[in-house]
């Protein structure tokens, strides 16, 4: 019962915690009218997937898991682009206000609404990217024989949807500077994990097939499909056998992106005479 | 949400009917989910035949397969108490996989195999891999054929081929008529042979216009009374007359004709439906003709240009033969193998020729030729009788 419950939870925390760092995001930008439109993208993007699923079952086709591959790549690129410009830009925004003083930044924030809408576009791709493959995963547990499995699978996503809301939640309530800081950080190393299985999903999609050796196998100590396994590749796409091409990626992508956030210095992108601020974190 | 103020109002009223109009769908798109899969699950029950797989803690079982080239279904059953996908690999390429299978669940997985050996995943990484070997089907059965789909390219690029030198070949007949009607027996005599090889290039689908084919390429023993037959004429006429009676007179009208034929052939050619099977058995069909031993050798029975000629006509050959190589290699690889070696065989032979500087071969060279060029044409029926190209 584990396992179903363990696999869509980390399918949905996928989509769910981009959602969610999206959702924070529009909400600290004081773009808080913006989450109906928020969950017009999850509920575009969850019919996407069941519409899908109908065409596929009446052409008697089964799930295309190479497409799959292909399309959860592209958009997992995507993904990593735009929580990255995302980051540098918060960072960049966040050093011209005086955090104490606001709740709220609206007006430090006058970002067109194209910005935002993007940001929804965004939303309905990550849901739609793990829709699919859910709908074929829980159709899979309908149709076996332990009546238990698609209740744990269901089950699985229910809590995938609480922790992207908790992400939400949990952001909202940090001060603006901590939420800069530490999201960004955070933001940083889910983005990295995307990248990594990104390059995987390409690889098992048939067109990605350099640096497939192993680098290292800990797939005996933490398995992907245990509890904390899953938790940890739902939320930082930890994989237990990373392969050489998906290694480096990671931290050829980590490692520059985070010294570039953290680093402290009047970088070209800070408003000049405010850089003496020194986030508190 | 917690933002105090709305810096820019989104309309409210449009963001509420889209919002309910979405959750709307929602539950539409569910209802048809959920009708779609009854359907489904009607529909199926006549699964035909499929390979189990039990993974194990440990292996696959069987660890080793042996299926058919062709459609395949595979039933992936997860005994082990991991999740596991389950992928055929070729070398390091994923050829076709299905993740998350969960411990308890079986899952099918169905795809089209080329012959070959390939290794399963079976599970844990460091669980040894399972081997699949994909068989050819024996005779050529329906799951080697080649689907008419992966022609299409190979066809649209013959096709621009054929345009490309029914072009040249009617420029050259239109030369070749202003040659002879402007009385120069020596420009004559030079625009023949040009004609003659683009008009061999397109000869693999001349049996696609007969009529044409007879007007322009007709030689004198199809007719009562050969070379004196009033009915003579195209190009086996013209060249008669330039090459063996070495004169111009009666030959005006008879390159009149040629060009207005070669026009024809051109509005022809742009309508023509080309299919696999007039590639492959059309050239096979034309080396038969060309490596016929006699004065009809190489299709220049006067003028003797025997080794150019020829050459045009294996060099038509290939064209439609490399087209044709991507999908053939797939299902008849020894075939191909054959016909390379054929061609190169000729290729070597035509070059050691050319290397004597004579056009006019003597009868042992042409019968060196034409037994090369029989081996070629076999082989290429061969081919096109293995695809099954008749479809």
């Amino acid at each position: 019962m584990l396992v179903p419950f363990l696999i869509m939870f980390r399918e949905g925390v996928e989509a769910a915690l981009i959602v969610g760092i999206i959702a924070s995001y529009l909400s600290r930008t004081g773009r808080g009218a913006w989450m109906p439109v928020v969950w017009i993208g999850i509920f575009l993007a969850l019919s996407f997937s069941l519409i899908v699923g109908a065409i596929l079952q009446i052409a008697a086709v089964e799930f295309p898991q190479k497409a799959q591959e292909l399309f959860e790549a592209a958009i997992g690129l995507v993904a990593v682009a735009v929580l990255t410009s995302m980051v540098f830009w918060m960072r960049k925004a966040a050093r011209s206000i005086k955090a104490e003083l606001h709740s709220s930044i609206d007006a430090a924030f006058a970002a067109p609404s194209h910005k935002g809408l993007g940001l929804i576009a965004m939303v309905f791709l990550a849901v739609a990217r793990e829709g699919v493959e859910s709908v074929f995963f829980l159709l899979a547990a309908f149709q076996q024989a332990n009546a238990y499995a698609p209740l744990a699978a269901l089950a699985g996503v229910v809590l995938a949807g609480l922790v992207g809301y908790g992400v939400y939640a949990g952001s909202v309530r940090l001060d603006l500077r901590r939420f800069f800081r530490w999201t960004g950080a955070f933001i940083l190393i889910v983005a990295a994990g995307l990248l990594a299985n990104s390059v995987n999903a390409l690889h098992e999609a048939g067109l990605w097939n350099y640096g497939q050796r192993i680098v290292f196998d800990i797939s005996g100590v933490l398995p992907a499909d245990s509890p904390l396994g899953a938790v940890l590749s739902g939320v930082f796409g930890y994989i237990d056998a990373p392969t050489v091409s998906e290694f480096v990626v990671y931290l050829g992508f980590l490692l520059p992106s985070l010294w570039l956030f953290l680093a402290d210095r009047p970088g070209s992108s800070a408003a000049p005479g405010r850089t003496n601020e020194r986030p508190a974190a | 949400m917690s933002a105090s103020t709305q810096p820019r109002a989104l309309p409210r009223t449009v963001v509420r009917i889209g919002f309910v109009a979405s959750l709307l769908l929602l539950i539409a798109s569910a209802i048809a989910f959920y009708y779609a899969t009854l359907a489904a699950q009607k529909g199926r029950r006549t699964t035909a035949a499929s390979t189990v797989v039990t993974i194990t803690g440990q292996a696959c079982e069987p660890n080793e397969l042996r299926v058919s080239a062709g459609r395949n279904i595979f039933q992936i059953a997860n005994r082990s108490d991991r999740a596991v996908e389950w992928e055929i690999l070729d070398g390091v390429m994923v050829l076709e996989e299905r993740e998350n299978i969960a411990p308890g669940f079986t899952q099918e997985l169905t795809t089209r195999l080329d012959p070959g050996d390939y290794a399963i995943t079976c599970g844990l990484l460091s669980n040894p891999r399972g081997k699949l070997h994909v068989l050819p089907v024996a005779n050529a059965g329906p799951a080697a054929k080649p689907n008419l789909t992966a022609f299409i390219g190979a066809l649209a690029e013959y096709k621009v081929f054929l345009t490309t030198e029914t072009d040249a070949f009617a420029k050259a007949a239109d030369a070749f008529a202003d040659a002879v009607k402007s009385g120069d027996l020596a420009a004559a005599k030079a625009a023949y042979l040009p004609a003659q090889i683009a008009y061999a290039h397109i000869a693999p689908v001349s049996p696609l216009f007969s009529d044409l084919e007879t007007a322009i390429d007709a030689r004198a023993d199809a007719f009562g009374q050969r070379e004196a037959d009033p009915a003579f004429a195209g190009l086996h006429r013209l060249e008669y007359g330039l090459f063996s009676q070495g004169g111009l007179q009666g030959l005006a009208p008879v390159a009149d004709k040629l060009a207005a034929d070669a026009a024809a052939l051109k509005a022809r050619i742009h309508d023509l439906r080309i299919m696999p099977e007039s590639m492959a058995g059309g050239a096979a069909a034309i080396l038969e003709r060309a490596a016929a031993a006699g004065p009809g050798f190489g299709d220049s029975p006067y003028a003797h240009a025997d080794l150019p000629t020829f050459e045009a006509t294996i060099a038509g050959a290939r064209k439609a033969f490399d087209l044709l190589r991507p999908m053939a290699i797939k299902t008849a690889p020894e075939i191909v193998a054959a016909i390379d070696k054929d061609f190169a065989g000729l290729d070597e032979t035509i070059a050691t020729h050319r290397a004597e500087g004579a056009e006019a071969l003597a009868d042992p060279a042409k019968a060196e030729l034409g037994k090369a060029a029989i081996a070629l044409a076999t082989d290429l029926s061969r081919l096109r009788d293995t695809m099954d190209l008749s479809q």
